[in-house]
């Protein structure tokens, strides 16, 4: 296989994937098993791409050329393939724990499903290896319509205003702001590669980089930057495996991906020119963060209070990117915590919510106050819950942790202290919301009347929920590794 | 000895391109029944088709030298690429109508197919003709058969006789407009004919803009755009799908694209380019914004295309206003996806007599093809990505910021916001909700004829992808603004 | 004695057929009744026409305008006897309001 048929294969498997599920949808075991060896092939090709780029190797395909100078293409490079690697490796776990929660809860049209789910995957792993701004925005869209029917799967009262929320805000965003910053780009730059240093270094002055900064960061709402969040607790009430795939392993992730790829490689050192909209975008994401953290605490419902939780996980993304305004070390200290935070929060967010469901499925409970001693009829489940609720809040050693420490560390390098502060002051609101929920699940009295099924959590709703958890301890050893295998792509030096 | 029929043919393309329609409709009239009449006039059509881009491609490239027939014709790029545009239009939306003969009258159908082949003949005709007044003459017929083919449909639905009503009296000021605008125009450049106009010395620069503000106002009339387009709505509004694809597709399209041939000689003069440019450009703002904010609320399907219709012929004089060859090739690209959305979405409507937007509700299962079709129109009004509506806006902003216009590029930024939304609602309705129980559906084996136009629509829709060949052409188009001399 | 030549009449004659031309337009526009506004298109290509003329267009400009001005008299004069037929009126408010009342299915929505 070579590294170009890797590519294709990588992009298109999730394709074929969900033409199959639709065209065999029964017997259901048939169509989990395509479900879950598709997403297996398609984490082993990125697999196989990391290791490419880990020796040097590149790779680029063509698909289209609708416009002169500027190509519908995909490429690899080290930050696309880490994302892929993280994405599609939990994304099999996730295929399993769609499988059980899908039988369990007797879910409305698992196919569409489980089709969506795949489509939604495709359009992220093609967000991570988009190789210009046009690649990036068309797999952007593609993303969006591809989580639409995630988000309207149920289609009753709720699901309908939901649905239309989340693609009015993600679509409008990305016409009215990412657009327009991307024509202008287009002129000024006469191409819209991505380009390590960035495609607008040296071409840019102040005001041009300032406002083409609040346009990209604004047009990319999927990085649920407020005002542009209401499309995330909006899509919270969809079935399970539609949250994981919206808030932990495609649509969010894909937002993290789009702001690190747009501050690398269009600005790169053309950041120093925005630095008036760095800095206010940067008290806007923070405050965000306070925000989301404190509206989570109000949240009675676990999937309302997850959806806030990991917005407020998603801004340390934002922010950490945009922490790369001035230039040396520090600069770089900010990308790569966006690049880890972005990990950790896959992690952590897929495996709180594979959670959720797991606990939904077998208890039929949704509801914070009713989480109380669950702990101790659902070990495993609740054991995954607890440790990724503390990479949420950012204990050591857990990879939400590390994350934070290297924009704590790029804030007070680059002489922003405030914007650590604002994210220590969001690490312990997170806390809050987080921390006494899994405290109590695990040490309350177990209920008497906890399950549904007579028979538990079985090992597909389980297994997955508890791997997912310990890959949130992997960054205990992967920090370094991850350092140097993204040190190609920043241009100002190594963290 | 064929091969010297076919250079012949070849030599007199514009004049066949203007006769075979014409034909076509006196044949219709002594055809007898329905079937029949449509079949011959699918033929006549698709010949007609076939010569006109055959043309378009000879003429594009320079292969292609051209004759006089004793007819004043006068050849530019603009009317070569827009009149084989026009024909492969007319020839989708004539097979198309096939699928919906009785429902336009099985009686009257002859008569309404004509009356689409006069229609074709009108607007190819102002394309290639060598004076403004054969210009005019040209508009009226294709105006007036439209008015015919609008009033045809009051056997149905007695609605459509307001409709023509308002067609005639809006289209019939618009024809006195235009015939003053030539007068004066011609008044001051000393000279009506296409050829002379370009290298004309214009004695009279005031007298000059009034004449050409006059004639584009007269043609934006015809065209539909805001706010002039009182009478698309009254007359699409509740029609059938001959009338939708006749005037709502093809005589839209035929306007826009002789507003700008004429626009594209009247701005070359740099004496009165700036006024025109304006009038273009404030006449573009206006419809962008109206058309958009009617598609938001509009609660009909066809209303609702008509309305994008608008707002999409804001974006083409936009285009034109900027003067440049840029923006003339901006403009011809976006005709091109209006004509690939106005197909889309109409025959998509037609396979299932679908006016209201509630008749959607589940169509994906009922009709996956006209699902797919109305999908595709949808999505390159939005102007998403990889699609011919995109590839138009992407040039229209990209020329516009080229010549610091940034509030252009503002416009077709709404215009793309409001086809999100008036867009996403469709895709909502179709693939999102049950079917209502209440609707009677469509039927008929005829049906299939609709097959081609969804198909062509899609693939245009889809050319997006890969536009290199049609922004060639109308590269090529927008530079040959001075003519082919036939 | 002053007489006035054909040049110096030009002026006066285009002014003219251009005030025809508006008060047909308007006429065509505003007015409710559809023989009125028949009459108002008349009126407005009469006048465009006339500038034709006025400002020494050639015979076949002339003939075009007659010819489609006839046209359009012919397909409004058949316009406004279907209306009559269809509607029993000819005024278009009460036209529009017939059709309002028929337009039901769209409040369904």
């Amino acid at each position: 296989m070579t590294v170009e048929i890797a590519l294709f294969c990588v992009l298109g498997a999730p394709l074929v994937q969900a033409a199959l599920i639709l065209l065999l949808p029964k017997p259901p075991g048939l169509r989990d098993l395509i479900h879950i060896g598709f997403s297996l092939f398609a984490a082993g090709c990125a697999i196989y791409l990391a290791n490419a780029v880990a020796h040097g190797e590149t790779a680029r395909i063509v698909l289209a050329r609708p416009l002169p100078n500027v190509d519908l293409a995909f490429a690899i490079d080290p930050l696309g393939a880490m994302m892929a690697v993280v994405l599609t490796g939990l994304g099999v776990l996730h295929a399993v724990h769609a499988a059980g929660v899908v039988r369990a809860k007797q879910e409305k049209a698992p196919a569409r499903l489980l089709a969506f789910i795949a489509l939604s995957m495709c359009g992220v792993t093609a967000v991570a290896f988009s190789a210009n701004l046009f690649s990036f925005f068309v797999a952007y869209q593609a993303l969006t319509l591809a989580a639409f029917p995630l988000v309207a799967h149920r289609g009753d009262e709720e699901a309908r205003p939901a649905a239309r929320a989340f693609l009015a805000t993600l679509l409008a965003s990305s016409i009215g702001f990412f657009l327009p910053a991307m024509i202008w780009t287009y002129a000024i730059a006469g191409a819209l590669d991505f380009q390590a240093g960035g495609v607008l270094a040296g071409r840019v002055d102040a005001f041009t980089a300032n406002v083409l900064l609040v346009l990209y960061v604004l047009g990319i709402a999927m990085a649920a930057i407020p005002p542009m969040h209401r499309w995330l607790p909006a899509s919270s009430n969809g079935p399970f495996p539609a949250l994981v795939a919206i808030q932990a392993l495609a649509v969010l992730p894909a937002g993290g991906i789009g702001i690190l790829k747009v501050v690398t490689f269009v600005f790169g050192t053309a950041m120093e020119q925005a630095v008036i909209a760095a800095q206010a975008l940067i008290v806007l994401v923070g405050l965000g963060m306070i925000a989301a953290a404190l509206i989570a605490l109000s949240k009675e419902d676990i999937r309302e209070r997850l959806a806030y939780s990991v917005m407020a996980q998603s801004l340390a993304v934002v922010m950490g990117a945009l922490l790369a305004v001035l230039p040396g070390e520090y600069a770089a200290a900010g990308l790569f915590a966006a690049a880890l935070q972005i990990v950790a929060l896959a992690c952590a967010a897929s495996t709180l919510v594979m959670a959720a469901g797991t606990t939904a499925a077998i208890t039929g409970r949704t509801k914070v106050s009713d989480y109380a001693g669950l702990g101790r009829v659902m070990p495993w489940t609740f054991a995954g819950f607890a440790i990724a609720s503390a990479s949420m809040i950012g204990l050591p050693p857990f990879a939400g942790a590390w994350a934070k420490l290297w924009l704590i560390t790029a804030a007070a390098g680059s002489g922003l202290v405030w914007a650590a502060g604002l994210a220590s002051v969001a690490a312990i609101l997170t806390f809050t919301h987080l921390g006494p929920l899994a405290a109590n699940a695990l040490a309350a009295r177990a209920p008497t009347d906890a399950f549904k099924r007579p028979d538990g959590a079985s090992i597909l709703l389980a297994a997955p929920v508890i791997l997912a958890a310990a890959a949130t301890l992997s960054l205990l050893v992967l920090a370094n590794p991850l350092a140097e295998f993204l040190s190609p792509i920043w241009a100002r030096g190594a963290p | 000895m064929s091969a010297a029929y076919i250079d012949l043919a070849r030599a007199h393309a514009p004049l066949l391109l203007i006769v075979m329609p014409l034909i076509g409709a006196a044949l219709m009239l002594v055809s007898g029944p329905a079937r029949l009449s449509w079949f011959v006039a699918g033929l006549v059509a698709s010949a007609g088709a076939f010569v006109a881009v055959d043309f378009a491609l000879g003429a594009l490239t320079g292969a292609q030298p051209v004759a006089a027939v004793g007819v004043m014709l006068h050849v530019d790029g603009i009317g070569a690429f827009a009149a084989a545009l026009l024909a492969v239009v007319a020839a989708l939306t004539i097979w198309g109508a096939g699928a919906t003969l009785k429902d336009s009258g099985g009686a009257a159908a002859p008569l309404a197919l004509a009356l689409m082949l006069c229609v074709t003949a009108g607007w190819i005709g102002a394309l290639l003709a060598g004076d403004l007044g054969s210009i005019i003459a040209a508009v009226e017929t294709a105006w007036l058969a439209g008015v015919g083919l609008v009033a045809v449909n009051a056997s149905r639905d007695r609605a459509a006789l307001n409709g023509a009503l308002r067609m005639l009296s809006l289209g019939g000021v618009g024809f006195a407009l235009m015939l003053l605008g030539a007068a004066l125009f011609a008044r001051a450049a000393g000279t009506s004919s296409m050829e002379s106009l370009a290298l004309a010395r214009i004695e009279a620069p005031g007298l000059a803009s009034a004449g050409a503000a006059l004639m584009i106002l007269g043609l934006a009339v015809k065209a539909g755009v805001a706010p002039l387009h009182a009478w698309g709505v009254a007359a699409l509004g509740r029609s059938t799908s001959m009338v939708t694809f006749g005037v709502g597709a093809l005589g839209m399209l035929g306007a826009l694209a002789v507003m700008s041939r004429v626009a594209g000689y009247v701005m070359a003069a740099p004496e009165i380019g700036e006024g025109i440019q304006a009038a273009l450009a404030a006449l573009g703002g206006v419809s962008v914004v109206v058309g958009s904010v009617q598609a938001v609320g509009a609660r009909n399907l066809l209303r609702l295309t008509a309305y994008a219709g608008v707002s999409q012929a804001g974006c083409v004089l936009l285009s034109l206003a900027l003067g440049s060859p840029a923006g003339f090739a901006a403009a011809l690209v976006q005709l091109v996806a209006f004509a690939a959305a106005a197909l889309a979405l109409y025959g998509g409507a037609s396979a299932g007599r679908v006016q209201t937007l509630a008749m959607l509700d589940g169509y994906a299962q009922r009709a996956p093809l006209a699902s797919t079709a109305i999908t595709a129109g949808a999505l390159s009004l939005m102007g998403a990505p990889l699609t011919i509506g995109f590839l138009g806006r992407w040039r229209l902003v990209e020329a516009g910021v080229g010549a610091g216009w940034w509030w252009a590029a503002g416009l077709v930024i709404i215009a793309s916001l409001a086809g999100v939304f008036y867009g996403g609602r469709l895709i909502e309705r179709m693939y999102f909700r049950r079917a209502n129980t209440a609707y009677a559906g469509e039927g008929g084996v005829w049906r299939v004829a609709l097959g081609p136009v969804l198909v062509a629509a899609i693939a245009t829709i889809a050319w997006g992808l890969a536009p290199g060949g049609l922004l060639r052409a109308a590269t090529s188009a927008s530079l040959m603004l001075g003519g082919l001399s036939p | 004695m002053i007489t006035p030549t054909v040049a110096s009449l030009e002026p006066v004659l285009a002014a003219g057929a251009i005030a025809l031309v508006i008060i047909g337009a308007l006429a065509a526009l505003l007015l409710g009744n559809a023989i009125k506004r028949l009459a108002g298109l008349l009126i407005a290509g009469f006048g465009a026409i006339a500038a034709l003329a006025a400002l020494g267009a050639s015979d076949g400009a002339l003939i075009v305008g007659v010819a489609v001005l006839f046209a359009q008299t012919a397909i409004g004069i058949a316009l406004v006897v279907r209306l009559q037929e269809a509607y029993g009126a000819v005024d278009t408010s009460d036209i529009d309001a017939a059709d309002a009342d028929s337009d039901v299915q769209d409040r369904a929505s």
